[in-house]
């Protein structure tokens, strides 16, 4: 339980502190049960009707003692959840259905926090047509091919989706850490097992530029910002998502082992790169 | 014979004044000059004698009121001038008496009096007005020239709440707060004219919302005007305080259903604000101060034909933000929030038949932030924050009568309005210059039919400058998280008209009928969908007696598409405007038999039909998807016996939405009961009031469960029935006590307003977890004390 004031927003145009008082929801930076953190592939741009069939989860289990969940997928074209329709394949005739399991014990690379990367692997064939009658925006800038995951874990169904973006342009976006993988640091140095008031950081150098067509139909060149996002599996963060080279502060008491920590770093066009310290 | 008669009759009149009731009391004065001789004029006893006054500083003073030399030994001239205590207003035809030499002197247009041949020595003015205290001050005869004479009122406290002075208001269907009601209102914030509005029936209770919901519709379907012409919002952020200072508002409109034709663009109702008149009599000034902000206001003549009003205020809530958010990690406030608005008229008759008015208001509203912790659910949303909003009208009015029975009425508005918001990389900026303009002819054709002719357009020129995502379906009131919009970026110019001709006609059927039929008519186009609205809108009245008033009413009302809506790049250009059917039915019945005690009864019915209301859609972004059905009841009792006021305000709706593929479900602002209790005791100097609100809780949407976003590293959430579940009940008590300190040309005042002094939680708002599978509620204002003091003269 903490107690803080809350910023809370009713909107972008109506942002209002509105209360003050104890707050017991848990925090997003922690790893507790089954969760799914990233959805991984080489691929997070390609070509009308390319196939990419390197696509994994990213999980964490912790605390259950490893297990195998079930899950099913389909792909299907973005029904625009942007613009706020849900996250189903029912409005596609020509979605594709597949079989998805994850057996946490086996996938698990962490000693025992049951946390990695699933073995299993999905994959999506893009409709060549996807971009016919498309505007010019959406032709460069692409549309979206997503795939969505549903397991059951003990009853209870945890679903997720990413997206492949779909797009003629030229050069398609690479993942964060390809080529130069990112590195983490702790208080400028080495990872070891936090004390409080410990730094960590990420430092990355791959942002790419990318061409951007306007509503206007001008071309921006662009550049991608990283986001990074940081998980635990004890104690708390003064923030659960950074800046490339930003600190993040680990503000409680030194955890006990295994304590993993988790880096996930997203360029905000699709590509995702994946780093974990353990101990 | 006729000396002995008229002799008579000044006795008959002493008779009377001299007639001291045990509860009389006598007011105490200041002595002012050592000249004075008072038998009570010691430490033990306070002066009972008037104030002396040089011709020097006798504001007053002119030819008429010069210091006559006595000329006849032991005969004196006594004269002066008769104002109220505290609020220095002259009083005029009231007579007073000097004893015991039995002189009369009633008091001009000017206050001022004149006692010729008094003889030498002590002697006792006596004044007996009714309402005030009696006045009796024993005063040297032979040196008392240019008396200031102060008279105390016996109540300086009136509380107005139940009083139903005679409002000049043309459209019955609505309901009007004056300065006197709302400036003492509990649970207002200082006697904010807006927020005191909300104690009226069909207006919801939200808490600190900067947002008026009228009878069950959309926060979005009400209208702001001041002095006719649209503003773009009526509250600073957070909602406790309206654009203008509460001392610089005359009144404050509410027109719910069925209002007349001179508005429009606003289905679910109307909140206007007039600037009052300066005074014209004398300069007054006010200034206050309380936990929140302060301000000031002055006003006067500038010469017989023009006057003057300034006021301003300053807020300084955000260090008190500031000093919460000191503790508070999320949040680093870099500039602490802070607002101020300012407000001038000037008013000068130009000659008999013209009447000028220019009006100045201005607003600005500023808030700098860094959030450092992002939201849980939305962790795309942090960094720098920086808003601010502000808007200035001028509006300048000629009102010219054109004969004895037409008159013209013009007006402009000329401002800017200027939005700013930035987070992070995303902003939104507006800069839109403003045109509106109103014009009404007035003409009385017979005693029995009466129209009113008049334009109300409005021109925007705006430059906007967006780079926002889209933002998800709001159909279920359960936002997306912001992080998985598609980026909007772009600068475009639009102009936008929105033109609108009325014609009112107020028809009886002989000078001396009972009905009163008004079929009105208002066509509006906006340019923004190139649609032109035609809307029949009918008033009858029935005077069934003196004392009971039904009324009914029907009509057709539009507004355009929000802009959002149809935006190019965020909306749809191709929306209908949304529109809506009004019907109502009520009564008036006044039991007070011409005074100010007793009770007042209305009771209205009201049913509303919305049409074309849009919506998110997918394919089309927005869509004019929704209709939707509002009906209700309202009551409102005041009632008033002595020094004691009361006023019970219920409001039963149903406010339902249909939308296809989403089926008929409340409104996101059905609140089904809405009762205010509202009372007040005063006594001379002394209100204390109280407002007792129960309010059922609003409607929202459960949230089912959600869909981790594994691009954007948020949770979807999904929704349940839409808007299946409610809040609990909105419960809470305002309490206010006034003190008034009366001196001889100012007064003084403190309150203290104490809103939810039960500090009963009510719940304002949902917060998730992250992935949506935890919920708090996170409750409204917690018990809020304001104190504040005001100075006058």
């Amino acid at each position: 339980m903490m107690f803080k004031c809350k910023l809370v927003a009713l909107g972008f145009f109506s942002l209002v502190v509105i209360s003050c008082g104890e707050t017991d929801l848990k925090k997003v930076e922690l790893l507790e049960g089954f969760r799914i953190l990233a959805v991984a592939t080489s691929s997070p741009e390609v070509n009308p009707g390319d196939t990419v069939s390197d696509i994994q989860v990213y999980f964490s289990d912790i605390g259950s003692g490893g297990r195998v969940i079930s899950g099913t997928t389909v792909s299907c074209i973005d029904p625009g959840i942007a613009f706020g329709a849900g996250v189903s394949c029912d409005h596609d005739p020509s979605s594709v259905v597949g079989v998805y399991n994850i057996d946490t014990a086996t996938d698990d690379d962490t000693s025992g926090l049951f946390t990695g990367l699933s073995s299993a692997t999905a994959s999506v064939n893009v409709p060549a047509t996807i971009l016919l009658g498309r505007s010019p925006q959406e032709q460069l800038n692409g549309v979206g091919y997503i795939i969505i995951f549903t397991f059951d874990v003990s009853g209870r169904e945890v679903k997720t989706f990413r997206r492949i973006l779909v797009s003629t342009r030229p050069t398609k976006n690479l993942n964060p850490g390809d080529p130069v993988a990112s590195t983490l640091q702790q208080n400028g140095g080495a990872l070891t097992l936090p004390n409080k008031g410990d730094l960590f950081r990420l430092l990355s150098t791959t942002e790419e530029n990318y061409d951007f067509l306007t509503s206007e139909n001008v071309i921006e060149n662009r550049t991608e910002k990283f986001q990074v996002a940081w998980y635990i599996s004890k104690g708390e963060l003064d923030i659960a998502k950074s800046n490339v080279s930003e600190n993040v502060e680990y503000t409680t008491e030194t955890p006990q082992t295994p304590f993993i920590l988790i880096a996930i770093v997203r360029d905000e066009r699709g590509g995702t790169e994946i780093l974990q310290f353990i101990q | 014979m006729s000396l002995v008669f008229l002799c008579f009759i000044s006795w008959s009149a002493f008779s009377q004044v001299l007639e001291v009731s045990p509860a009389d009391e006598i007011t105490p004065l200041s002595v002012e000059s050592p000249l004075f001789k008072s038998p009570l004029n010691d430490a033990k006893n306070p002066p009972l004698i008037p104030s002396l006054i040089t011709p020097a500083e006798d504001p007053v003073s002119d030819s008429r009121v010069e210091v006559k030399q006595t000329q006849n030994l032991g005969k004196n001239e006594l004269s002066g001038i008769l104002l109220e205590r505290g609020t220095r207003k002259v009083l005029k035809d009231v007579s007073i008496f000097i004893l015991p030499h039995k002189l009369k002197s009633i008091t001009d247009v000017k206050g001022q009096f004149l006692f010729e041949n008094v003889p030498a020595g002590e002697c006792t003015v006596v004044i007996n007005l009714t309402g005030y205290t009696k006045y009796e001050s024993n005063i040297d005869c032979a040196n008392s020239k240019n008396l200031k004479v102060y008279l105390e009122k016996k109540f300086y406290t009136n509380f107005e709440t139940t009083v139903t002075g005679k409002v000049n208001k043309r459209d019955d269907q609505g309901q009007s707060l004056t300065q006197d009601e709302f400036i003492k209102a509990p649970g207002s914030f200082g006697g904010d004219p807006v927020r005191a509005a909300q104690n009226l029936p069909g207006v919801a209770s939200q808490g600190a919302s900067a947002e008026i919901i009228i009878q069950g519709a959309s926060a979005d379907d009400t209208g702001y005007v001041v002095n006719g012409h649209r503003v773009p919002l009526v509250f600073h952020f957070g909602g406790l305080s309206s654009v203008i200072i509460p001392e610089a508002v005359e009144r404050v409109d509410l027109l719910p259903s069925g209002y007349g034709p001179e508005y429009s663009r606003a289905i679910g109702g109307i909140i206007g604000l007039t600037t009052k008149a300066p005074k014209e009599d004398r300069v007054h000034g006010m200034a206050y101060v309380d936990l929140l902000n302060s301000g000031g206001l002055i006003e006067g003549p500038i010469n017989d034909k023009s006057s003057f009003l300034v006021a301003g205020r300053y807020s300084y809530i955000g260090q008190v933000l500031t000093a919460v958010a000191e503790e508070n990690e999320s949040t680093t406030l870099t500039a602490a929030p802070t607002f101020y608005d300012m407000t001038a008229v000037y008013r000068h008759q130009l000659n008999k038949s013209n009447d000028f008015k220019v009006t100045f208001l201005a607003s600005s509203d500023k808030l700098e932030l860094i959030v450092n912790e992002p939201f849980d659910n939305d962790p795309g949303l942090r960094g720098e924050l920086f808003n601010s909003t502000k808007f200035f009208r001028l509006i300048p009015q000629l009102t010219t009568r054109l004969s004895a029975q037409h008159k013209m009425d013009h007006s402009l508005a000329l401002g800017n309005d200027r939005i700013i918001l930035n987070f992070s990389t995303n902003y939104f900026e507006l800069d839109s210059n403003v045109l509106s303009h109103r014009s009404e002819l007035v003409s009385e054709w017979s005693k029995i039919y009466k129209t009113y002719l008049g334009f109300d357009n409005q021109w925007d020129d705006s430059f906007i400058s967006v780079n926002l995502p889209t933002q998800g379906s709001s159909i279920s009131g359960v936002e997306g998280p912001f992080s998985i919009g598609e980026e909007r970026k772009f600068n475009d110019q639009i102009r936008r008209s929105q033109l609108g001709v009325y014609l009112r006609q107020e028809f009886k059927f002989s000078e001396d009928s009972n009905w009163t039929v008004l079929p009105n008519l208002r066509l509006d186009h906006f340019s923004v969908n190139q649609d032109t609205q035609l809307q029949p809108r009918l008033q009858v009245r029935y005077q069934w007696d003196p004392s009971l008033l039904l009324r009914a009413s029907a009509g057709k009302f539009v507004q355009s598409p929000q802009p959002q809506e149809i935006s190019k790049e965020y909306g749809n250009e191709n929306l209908l405007s949304p529109n809506a059917t009004h019907f109502n039915l009520g009564y008036t019945k006044d039991f007070r038999k011409g005074s100010n005690q007793g009770l007042e009864f209305s009771n209205n019915y009201f049913y509303k039909d919305l049409k074309d209301l849009v919506y998110s859609d997918v394919e089309d972004v927005f869509a004019n998807s929704g209709t939707g059905t509002i009906y209700g009841a309202e009551i409102q009792a005041k009632y008033r016996k002595g020094q004691w006021s009361s006023q019970f305000v219920y409001t039963y709706l149903k406010s339902e939405r249909t939308i296809p593929g989403f089926g008929s479900q409340p409104s996101e602002n059905d609140q089904t009961h809405n009762l205010n209790l509202i009372g007040s005791y005063s006594n001379q100097l002394w209100t204390f009031s109280g407002r007792l609100r129960f309010v059922s809780g609003l409607p929202y949407t459960p949230v089912n469960g959600a869909t981790f976003d594994a691009d954007n590293d948020v949770y979807i959430p999904s929704t349940g029935v839409i808007y299946s579940e409610r809040f609990s009940n909105f419960q809470q008590l305002d309490i206010r006590i006034d003190r008034k300190f009366v001196y001889d040309t100012w007064i003084l005042s403190a309150y203290l307003d104490i809103q939810n002094l039960l500090n009963t939680q009510n719940v304002q708002q949902i917060e998730y977890a992250y992935d949506y599978s935890q919920k708090e509620f996170v409750m409204g204002l917690p018990i809020l004390p304001t104190f504040g003091i005001k100075g006058e003269f």
